[in-house]
């Protein structure tokens, strides 16, 4: 009894950093609708400089107490300025961005953020100082608890009652309320939206650099705290309620004694437990436990004057010649960039996956890894398990990615907008820690290995020619599936729940429908990459492997059939290309990828489209 | 001359809505903007606050250009907007949302305070601590119009003020607005019919497909019942 | 009333503390035009979406030719033959003109389902048909984004009559369009109606178009029937007018004098 009021102190005590992060990713999302996929880089920054200025400034040794809580504020008063600067400099100018866009960028910051935090304070964990004056532990019950962690516990519901001040009792505050609803008539009001933006994005920054800075005593700090805590920060946003400050305090709580609980009672499924309440939550209320619905979600695709047409006979004599290319390519290329090939291949059909999932059905996808790497690990599982031939994983492996998706998509289709792209977040997250703690199966952090293509398929230009194949057809049933009547079905309930359910569409139905299709497909694309690398990590469930595919659908642009394409060819030829010239590959492609989104927010496609059209006008121009 | 625009075009995308508009306002007048739906009433006056990312043409509010400005800059200069569908902040209190209105005093302008607008507006006196969500349209409306005038603007843009009221609320409002230009407060109106006009405007535009098609006198329209018929209502 | 196309009993919604549908009784006969009108905030929206299934009656029936369909999804009740227009258009913005038709086609012939097929060449000419009575063949290639607004309400009758209803519920059919064009609409949809039978349930604020058009009008205030009848009666009950069309007649044609030019 006794230790489990200790644990639940010691639960309240992490609620309280939970709950700074959530709140500042809330505020942000409020405001500027960006969900900042770099908060939990913040966060891990603030956590690196308090560790600097306190520990190997030894500013706690010298001024005891002042100096460590000042530490911890200059770091997050840093970060925050940081934060300003990433706003004035980057946000500011993709505002009016499809509202994917600034995700992409605030991903690419976070790939940088990472690498460079690696470069400075190399790749160790550091261990922070003990609080100067709370290094003490005080007993309750019987039992010990630091009293760092009471001053945390103190500080959560002091930070939640001056943001409440701060929001109703101050004009800034009612002008950031009022923007967290109408963002433009607030500014044709007379109040200059920029400056708004920037402190709000500087305060949020604050606030997630501060949950950082304050951990270091009780957590090692190390370069993978960013996805760790922008996962949880996701999962309490959700089910707090979207823009919420007192809805993410409940959930940060929630979340927080779930943790500290979960690891008592189930020490092997802490991570499916909770998400499992999270599933429960959104089903329950799916808005958050205090949210509200959107008045108008805005959709994932802007309304086209393009309708997109059927591939015409041109369009299939182009299709078929690039194959046929491509088919030749084994003569001359030699065995490395034949694996190459194969894998721009597979990813190419990864991305038009998701695109069938995201562009057609208008369902946006934070997880889309999941069923690559169902797929991967159900050829695998065949393969190794049962010695079943490739012919058998390359079916296995779809089909649980096909059931995975049958389920994930059964609640998915529930929700919309962020809320069910968060929700493909937590499923891909449930997944990667059953696969990483069922070791007995899936081998867990050490993979399965030796899983060959058949002897057949076995030279490096017929497994190349498999993957043309398969890829090439299944690409070119995402092409067809869009312009069946279920794409139709699909295309409708994106453009307009309202009317595709008074002409009689059953909008669940359909969705769930595009979204088992967009999850076996994915799954194909997971089991040849099992072939082609041999060995399957749990990596490939990971989050940089839903944010890959996120990143080549949004680059080659949401709003055409063949963006996925040449997204997929661009960032995957980028990678491979740079990631063999420097270990740092991760900023570059950071750089690079907030580069495009500034240069072509409408995608690479947009961009030609762009560029062809400027040319057309500069002749048009020249002739007269 | 308070505003003065000149060949005014915008587009929505790749669609030319406005072309070459001409559109002047004096000082303290209430001027009509009159057309069909989709004549390009709305583009007009969200072009002017620079809403728009798309235009090109001049146009001068007190001899400052403000094309291109942002919204918040032109609204500083005191051009005020209120939007063809209210949009008033639904979370917050009528009071809250009078503040976000809220800008400093204009020299030679009459300044207005919430208690000065309540008398302006009497129904809006009992709901100060309400929430807009939970107002009635026409509640909406009125406060819509409240909060503009907290930025003590010199001439301000109404976007179908009338569209979706009862008509005993349309009289209400078409009293506030009348006792605005009293005060001094020029107004541009976009409208569909001349039910409002005719309270309030002294000229008329008529657009039609984003082109300027007839301007003059309120009662020319009557004299030009070609013009009136093919571009408004009966 | 028996032989009701539509009707309702005792109908009655509630939203936190307020009222907003208080026991209405609708009956819709066959072929007949119904105005529903009243004040903003009087319940007509909620009214409708009782009707269409799109939210759940806390009390009371609704009939469709005599079967019990209280509580149906919007999609249940289409199926039985109730089309519907909304007051902001909704329509499928990144297809064209005559997809939007040809989705409602599929959906009403239930081959929506299918993977196999091309969709585009399904029910083109019913389609076109369609589009041909509410005046828009010539449009039918165009993107549906690009439609000036009076066609996005006719593009809206045409899909609202690809399951051939029974049963038209048209909220505020002709809000936010111009006079002239208001009533060819509401003379187009009453040509429809007179063709094929039809009844029609309609909101609107625009008095000439109720006036002109709607066989009998019903009157609510605050969530309550407050008035019922033919537009002659209804227009001059008193009631009506003071909580409605305010006392004074309605000044249109004659300016107050001190704002003529």
């Amino acid at each position: 009894m006794d230790f489990l009021v200790i644990q639940a102190l010691t639960g309240l005590a992490s609620a309280s950093s939970l709950f700074l992060v959530a709140s500042g990713l809330s505020l942000i999302f409020g405001v500027t609708r960006i969900v900042n996929f770099a908060h939990g880089s913040l966060f891990m920054l603030g956590a690196y400089i308090a560790w600097t200025l306190t520990d190997a400034l030894g500013w706690a040794d010298h001024a005891g107490p002042l100096g460590f809580w000042g530490g911890v504020l200059a770091s997050a008063l840093m970060v925050a300025a940081l934060g300003a600067l990433i706003e004035i400099v980057i946000l500011r100018r993709i505002y009016h961005a499809p509202p994917l866009f600034p995700l992409l960028a605030t991903f690419g910051l976070a790939l940088m953020i990472e690498d460079l935090v690696r470069l400075i304070w190399g790749p160790e964990d550091l261990l922070g100082p003990r609080a100067p004056g709370l290094d003490g532990a005080v007993t309750i019950l019987g039992q010990k608890l630091p009293s760092y962690d009471l001053a945390l516990i103190a500080l959560g519901p002091l930070v939640l009652g001056g943001l409440w001040l701060l929001l109703h009792r101050t004009h800034w505050g009612v002008l950031v309320r009022a923007a967290t609803q109408d963002r433009a008539m607030v500014g044709a009001l007379g109040v200059n939206q920029a400056r708004l933006f920037t402190g709000v994005f500087a305060l949020g920054t604050f606030l997630a650099a501060l949950g950082g800075a304050v951990q270091i005593p009780r957590e090692a700090v190390h370069h993978a705290l960013d996805m760790q805590i922008i996962v949880e920060a996701f999962v309490i946003v959700v089910i707090g309620g979207l823009g919420n400050v007192a809805g993410a305090f409940l959930a940060a709580v929630l979340v927080a004694e779930l943790n500290a609980f979960g690891i008592l009672l189930f020490p092997r499924i802490g991570l499916v437990l909770l998400f499992l309440v999270m599933a429960v939550v959104l089903v329950l209320r799916p808005h958050g436990l205090l949210g509200r619905p959107e008045s108008e979600p805005r959709a994932a695709v802007a309304p086209t004057v393009d309708p997109w047409r059927p591939t015409g006979p041109t369009g299939w004599a182009v299709g078929l010649a690039l194959a046929g290319g491509l088919a030749l390519l084994p003569l001359v290329a030699d065995a490395y960039v034949l694996s190459v090939a194969t894998e721009i291949l597979i990813f190419a059909l990864f991305a038009a996956s998701l695109h069938l999932m995201m562009g057609v059905g208008g369902m946006v996808s934070f997880g889309h890894a999941a069923f690559f790497g169902l797929g991967a690990y159900g050829a695998a599982l065949a393969t190794l398990g049962w010695g079943a031939p490739m012919a058998v994983g390359l079916v296995t492996g779809p089909l649980l990615a096909l059931a995975g998706a049958a389920v994930a998509g059964w609640l998915c289709v529930r929700l919309s907008g962020v809320y069910l792209a968060m929700l493909t977040l937590a499923f891909a997250q449930i997944v990667w820690s059953v696969v990483f703690q069922w070791q007995d199966v899936t081998g867990g952090d050490n993979g399965l290995l030796g899983m060959w293509p058949d002897r057949w398929a076995s030279d490096p230009a017929v497994f190349f020619w498999l993957t043309l194949g398969l890829c090439g057809g299944a690409i070119a049933l995402t092409r067809h599936i869009a312009f069946s009547p279920m794409g139709y079905a699909l295309r409708a309930c994106r453009d307009s729940v309202r009317r595709a359910e008074a002409i009689g569409l059953d909008r669940a139905r359909a969705q769930w429908v595009g979204f088992v299709l967009a999850g076996g497909l994915a799954g194909l694309a997971g089991a040849l990459f099992a072939y082609l690398k041999g060995s399957v990590f749990p990596d490939v469930l990971g989050i940089p492997v839903s944010v890959d595919a996120l990143v080549m659908v949004l680059l080659g642009g949401l709003g055409s059939l063949t963006g996925p394409l040449v997204g997929a060819v661009a960032y995957k030829t980028l990678a491979i290309v740079v990631s063999s010239w420097t270990d740092h590959w991760p900023l570059i492609l950071g750089a690079l990828i907030v580069g495009l989104v500034i240069a072509a927010p409408d995608g690479l496609t947009g961009l030609a489209h762009r560029l062809a059209a400027a040319g057309r006008h500069g002749r048009r121009a020249g002739r007269s | 001359m308070s505003l003065e625009i000149r060949a005014l075009s915008a587009w929505h995308g790749r669609a030319r809505i406005l072309h070459d508009l001409t559109v002047s306002v004096a000082a303290g007048e209430a001027v009509a903007l009159l057309g069909r739906n989709g004549a390009g009433k709305t583009t007009t006056l969200s072009a002017i606050m620079g809403l728009i990312p798309h235009v090109r043409g001049t146009a001068l509010f007190n001899g400052v250009p403000i094309l291109g400005l942002p919204p918040h800059r032109v609204a500083r200069l005191g051009l005020g907007y209120v939007p063809e569908d209210r949009r008033v902040f639904s979370d917050l209190t009528v009071d809250e949302n009078l503040a976000v209105g809220r800008q400093p005093p204009r020299p030679g302008v009459p300044a207005w305070t919430p208690e000065r607008l309540l008398t302006l507006f009497p129904n809006l006196a009992a709901l100060r601590r309400r929430r807009g969500g939970q107002m009635s349209g026409g509640e909406q409306q009125m406060l819509t119009i409240a909060r503009t005038l907290m930025g003590n603007p010199s001439l301000v843009l109404l976007d179908e003020p009338s569209e979706g009221l009862a008509p005993r609320i349309v009289d209400q409002m078409i009293q506030a607005l009348r006792a605005m230009k009293a005060d001094g407060v020029g107004l541009l109106l976009s409208e569909q019919n001349l039910i409002v006009a005719r309270h309030l405007c002294d000229r008329a535009l008529v657009i039609e497909k984003g082109h300027l098609v007839h301007h003059g006198p309120l009662a020319d329209l009557d004299s030009n019942p070609a013009i009136r018929d093919a571009t408004l209502a009966p | 009333m028996t032989g009701a196309a539509l009707e309702a009993r005792g109908l009655s919604k509630r939203f936190g503390g307020v009222q907003a549908v208080d026991a209405v009784d609708v009956a819709l006969g066959a072929g007949e035009m119904l105005a529903l009108i009243g004040p903003n905030g009087a319940g007509k929206s909620t009214c409708f979406n009782l009707l269409t299934g799109q939210r759940r009656p806390d009390a009371g029936t609704i009939r469709l030719f005599g079967r019990d369909i209280t509580g149906l999804p919007p999609r249940r009740v289409w199926r039985l033959g109730v089309g519907r227009t909304f007051q902001i258009t909704a329509t499928f913005s990144s297809m064209t003109v005559i997809e939007n038709v040809q989705v409602a086609l599929m959906s009403h012939h239930r081959r929506l389902g299918a993977l196999w097929r091309r969709a585009d060449r399904l029910y083109i000419e019913p389609a076109r048909d369609l589009l041909a009575l509410v005046g828009m063949a010539d449009q039918a290639g165009r993107a549906c984004g690009l439609l000036a607004y009076g066609d996005l309400k006719r593009l809206e009758l045409a899909i609202a009559l690809a399951n051939d209803p029974r049963v038209l519920l048209m909220d505020e059919p002709t809000a936010g369009m111009a006079p002239g064009e208001r009533a060819a609409l509401m003379d187009l949809t009453a040509r429809i109606v007179a063709e094929r039978g039809l009844s029609v349930l309609f909101t609107e604020h625009d008095m000439d178009v109720v006036f002109g058009h709607a066989d009998r009008v019903l009157v609510l205030d605050r969530g309550r029937l407050v008035a019922e009848g033919p537009p002659a009666t209804v227009r001059v009950d008193a009631r009506v007018r003071a909580i409605y069309l305010g006392e004074d007649a309605r000044p249109v044609a004659a300016p107050p004098p001190e704002n003529r030019p």
